[in-house]
């Protein structure tokens, strides 16, 4: 029955208009992106490595599709939580608001297994979403700019990596990055359980991040004890797998923190949802 | 006198003797491995195919991304092929590895060109440049040390390695977006972010057309 | 457990904060049975088939189903129950063939295009299963709730006020089809409504609640027994005619101005209605109901 009920929720955002909206969104950023790259990208390189120019000569091609795709995926991955919470935030509160909820739960599966469908077929569509991020990221970028090494510009200067070294990382930080798209997605259902209307858990969702976000950046002592728990906080997380060497401890510090968080997020949603009275 | 034991007394005649055995290569090719130590750029060994034909055509295949000194490599051979060009100056001797050496200063006679002085560490016996000093007039100075073997008798190196100084990046953290702060600062570039870059160049399998 | 009866629901309480919505509702349902819920607005109907369905939780007391507790069986007594609460909201965005699907699925039902085409025929849809459900009147929703509640050949039907909205030839549809129900297929089939009219039509067995309390409860023929009657009588000198109507015996419930209830049989109304002339009052109108009907309707107007 729990298949059933993943399924039956895949089918219901497949024909929902708005999951489209974030796989049209990263089409149509990704083509922004690669159209501005192909006629002024090496302006934007040169502004990074203007410096190192005086005295190095690169030989290679430095504007190629493993550094499109770095730049795509540094520019999105901020904006995806957005695309994911207007899918996976509408999953509970949206079928409270149409009425579609009271039918869905007087039906013969316990109220764990519709809210685990809910969020295994939430997590399937995040997935979805990463997939195609990378697969517009990579591909496109590899078809338009060919393939090459890549120059990451991290905080404590560039890393090289070589063409054979990237596409390992690439996948690696996939990994993360969905790891870290899955605890907004558990934690938009999870106030998803809470709310009648399906604006208020998207926006709430958009509010928390921006807030935590702050919190993060901000360097105020105060916030230092909480900064390292904060999701926010390792969401960028994936992009460790393009520092030389790669910080392993930090990023498995992360993973276990954002299953943390989903596990907690899951955990409330699931003890509410099971205790709540259907008035819609 | 130790001059004359080694033969040579005019700075531009030593010179000429070293670029004679540089010019009796036509072209030639040789793998290449590059070691690069780079403040703010980190990068690992990356191998490729080097192709040079005289005077001063320089290619250098590879999978990789590459990074070479953008002077101090092609221009310093074509700099010391017209004597009449500069002027040397022997500015004293020292032991390079066991090597006694001549210490030439070469001045440019153009004054406006890139180069504004070349000091060269000339082994006057093999007539071959132990190191170079090259100061230009917007990069700074570039060192080269040169390790000799199979090639030694066309003025070949093995090995170049190269030291100079590259100015710092500043990096904009808008543009990083890492939120992963790194915490150790056991990292080299922490340490002394100013160092020299130094970039090792090994060359082997070579293969030489003579004139 | 041949004889325990379908649903068993005994003290029955539930409060939202400080609000009691249930004080005391208790009813039984037997199998076959057509069984009115009948309460005006607000009364408790709601809750206490949202609380039957599992969609509330209640505080307190018994509610049985099938011989199970609904706490523990829940899914279990689910799978034999179809139900529309308030009003069948389906996904808008889905043909109504693909909206049956999805609520069949979940309900372990055969979903085969011919067993869909078939429920659709049966509720009268045939032919709108491939139309997108926000064309869809509430008359035709009302329908495919039917079908969501039939599809998986539940033995007990819940149907929260199934002829709300409905035109006359709908509510006609839908009553046909209810009692087709019970009589072809031996379904059980418990229906709320606030209208008196309907329950009686339909049903054979009933509850009547108000204020979060069973106030009624029983077979229908028994509760709008036709010979229990309360009679409204206009009378002049209505002092006069109290005085004599309670020195005959006779049982007077209230008086408003010129107007006097009193319960009698159907019987009797003839022989009353002569004794008061011979005796000179003067009667403007008699108006009897049903004993049940009038109760209902003070509840009515109360509420």
């Amino acid at each position: 029955m729990f298949l059933q009920a993943v399924y039956t929720e895949f089918i219901k955002i497949a024909a929902k208009p708005r999951s489209y909206l974030g796989l049209a969104a990263i089409t149509v950023l990704v083509g922004v992106i690669l159209f501005a790259m192909k006629i002024d990208g090496l302006t934007y390189i040169s502004f990074i490595t203007a410096g190192l120019e005086e005295s190095l000569l690169f030989e290679g091609d430095i504007l190629n599709g493993n550094l499109m795709a770095f730049i795509i995926l540094q520019m999105l991955i901020i904006h995806i939580p957005l695309l994911v919470a207007l899918v996976t935030g509408d999953l509970i509160s949206g079928e409270a608001a149409m009425g579609s909820l009271r039918m869905l739960v007087t039906r013969p599966v316990t109220r764990t297994q519709i809210l685990m469908g809910k969020f295994t077929a939430g997590a399937l569509y995040t997935l979805l979403i990463v997939l195609w991020l990378g697969f517009m990221a990579l591909g496109a970028s590899t078809w338009l700019f060919g393939p090459g090494d890549l120059m990451v510009l991290n905080s404590d200067g560039l890393v090289v990596l070589q063409q054979g070294d990237v596409l390992w990382r690439y996948l690696s930080g996939f990994g993360v990055a969905y790891l870290a798209l899955l605890t907004i997605a558990t934690l938009s259902i999870t106030l998803s359980c809470f709310s009648d209307n399906s604006i208020g858990p998207i926006v709430t969702t958009m509010a928390v991040i921006i807030l935590f976000t702050i919190i993060g950046t901000l360097d105020v002592p105060v916030f230092d004890v909480v900064r390292p728990y904060l999701f926010t906080t390792h969401m960028a997380a994936w992009r460790s797998f393009f520092e030389d060497p790669v910080p392993y401890d930090a990023i498995l510090q992360s993973v276990i923190i954002l299953l943390a968080h989903i596990g907690v997020f899951l955990s409330v949603a699931l003890y509410h949802f099971n205790r709540k009275d259907i008035l819609s | 006198m130790l001059t004359q034991v080694l033969g040579q007394d005019n700075p531009e005649q030593l010179v000429r003797g070293v670029y004679a055995k540089m010019r009796s290569v036509n072209s030639y090719e040789a793998d290449m491995r590059i070691d690069a130590d780079i403040p703010m750029l980190r990068m690992q060994q990356v191998e490729g195919r080097l192709v040079f034909k005289q005077p001063d055509k320089l290619q250098v295949k590879s999978k990789s991304l590459a990074v070479l000194p953008k002077q101090g490599f092609a221009d310093f051979a074509k700099f010391i092929s017209d004597t009449s060009a500069f002027t040397a100056v022997f500015s004293g001797e020292e032991k390079l590895g066991g090597v006694l050496t001549r210490m030439v200063q070469v001045l440019p006679g153009n004054s406006r060109g890139e180069l504004i002085l070349a000091k060269l560490w000339i082994d006057p016996v093999r007539k071959l440049v132990m190191r170079s000093e090259l100061t230009y007039r917007n990069s700074g100075t570039v060192m080269v040390d040169y390790t000799y073997g199979s090639q030694e008798k066309y003025g070949l190196p093995d090995k170049l390695r190269f030291s100079m100084d590259v100015r710092n990046m500043k990096i904009p953290k808008a543009m990083t977006a890492d939120l992963h702060q790194k915490k150790d600062k056991t990292d080299k570039d922490a340490k002394d972010p100013n160092r020299p870059a130094v970039i090792e160049v090994v060359l082997k399998n070579y293969k030489v057309i003579l004139n | 457990m041949t004889n325990a009866p379908l649903v068993e629901v005994e003290g029955l309480t539930k409060s939202y904060g400080k609000f009691q919505a249930l004080h005391n509702v208790y009813f039984n349902v037997e199998k076959g049975d057509v069984f009115g819920f009948l309460g005006p607005n607000g009364a408790g109907k709601s809750t206490s088939l949202r609380i039957l369905l599992g969609l509330i939780r209640h505080d307190g007391g018994k509610v049985q189903l099938f011989g199970h507790p609904l706490g523990t069986h829940r899914s279990e007594i689910m799978r034999r129950v179809g139900c529309i609460v308030e009003k069948p909201d389906f996904y808008k965005y889905l043909s109504a063939r693909k909206n049956l699907e999805i609520f069949g699925r979940m309900a372990g039902a055969d979903v085969s295009r011919q067993k869909l085409e078939a429920m659709l025929d049966f509720v009268g849809l045939n032919g709108r299963g491939g139309d997108k459900l926000a064309g869809f009147s509430h008359g035709m929703r009302q329908r495919l709730g039917l079908a969501q509640a039939l599809l998986h050949e539940p033995d007990l039907i819940v149907l929260d006020e199934p002829t709300t909205g409905l035109d006359p030839q709908g509510i006609i549809d839908m009553r046909e089809l209810i009692l087709r129900l019970s009589r072809e297929q031996g379904k059980t089939v418990i229906l709320s409504s606030h209208l008196l009219s309907e329950i009686e039509i339909i049903a054979n067995r009933m509850v009547v609640i108000n204020k979060g309390r069973t106030m009624q409860f029983g077979a229908v023929s028994e509760l709008l027994n036709a010979n229990e009657l309360v009679v409204h009588l206009e009378v002049g000198r209505p002092d006069q005619v109290e005085a004599w109507l309670r020195d005959k015996g006779l049982a007077v419930m209230s008086r408003h101005d010129a107007v006097i209830a009193l319960q009698l049989s159907k019987t009797e109304l003839p022989a009353l209605n002569a004794a008061l002339v011979s005796a000179g009052f003067e009667v403007y109108a008699i108006e009897s109901r049903r004993k049940l009907e009038d109760y209902f309707l003070q509840l009515v107007n109360q509420a």
